[in-house]
């Protein structure tokens, strides 16, 4: 049920957003793009602490994990790159740009620009697109997504399981995937602009 | 997303790129974690 509330926010949101500017209002863009979605950040980050705080196994189930924790975001990073990797195979396009876009992880505001920069402005659009879908799926389908695997909302959301996506990704999953997420998301942002710099310095 | 015009005017022509890199990049990444959490039976 709460996927379509998701859903329906989000497309609401969409209208809003379009309305906004048919209507000549787009000076109200910057106030909620940047101020309100900050603010409205900042709160479900610091829920989602204050939950963490109250749970009495969160310790011991982090203790239980260790440094396991480390796995998740070499292998989501990796797995993103062969995803890259296979696309570009299938779709016989650039193999390095579509592997460094995808290196992005959801981070569709750094990879956007950087792809666009290091590998041509029509993979900068992609980059963008790519990485802002992948957080878009990752609001819609984190739920679905954990039936599959546990952990399969924390690979979809990458970077943004740190920030916009945690939410979600622990109300899909459980309380205890917290302290997973915000990490996996943490060492997954530090990651991409390395990976994908990287990748085009391959390209040549 | 939908005030975002420089978005809503790339979609078009980047649409089956996008697609088919999206698809492949959660299908991995959600194939690698598996594999992860087998080996590291997290």
């Amino acid at each position: 049920m709460i996927t379509w509330y998701i859903i329906a926010a989000l497309f609401l949101g969409v209208l809003a957003g379009y309305a906004s500017n048919m209507m000549g209002a787009a000076w109200l863009n910057p106030i909620f793009s940047d101020t309100i979605f900050n603010l409205s950040l900042f709160a479900l980050l610091f829920l989602m602490g204050i939950i963490f705080g109250m749970d009495r196994q969160a310790v011991s189930k982090l203790k239980e994990t260790g440094f396991k924790i480390l796995i998740f975001p070499f292998t989501i990073v990796l797995g993103s790159i062969t995803g890259g990797f296979i696309g570009a195979l299938i779709l016989g396009t650039d193999i390095f740009a579509a592997m460094g876009v995808c290196a992005g992880c959801g981070w569709y505001t750094l990879t956007g620009p950087l792809a666009g920069q290091l590998f041509g402005l029509k993979w900068g659009a992609i980059g963008f697109t790519v990485n802002f879908l992948r957080e878009l799926i990752t609001i819609v389908a984190a739920s679905p997504a954990s039936k599959i695997d546990r952990y399969a909302p924390v690979a979809m959301g990458g970077a943004t399981a740190m920030d916009t996506t945690l939410p979600v990704i622990v109300r899909a999953t459980s309380q205890d995937m917290l302290i997973t997420a915000f990490t996996s998301g943490f060492i997954i942002t530090l990651l991409a602009p390395f990976m994908i710099t990287a990748i085009a310095t391959l390209a040549g | 997303m939908g005030s975002n015009g420089e978005l809503l005017a790339v979609l078009p022509s980047v649409g089956l790129t996008t697609i088919v890199l999206l698809a492949m990049t959660l299908l991995f990444s959600i194939i690698f974690v598996k594999a992860a959490r087998r080996i590291a039976k997290a």
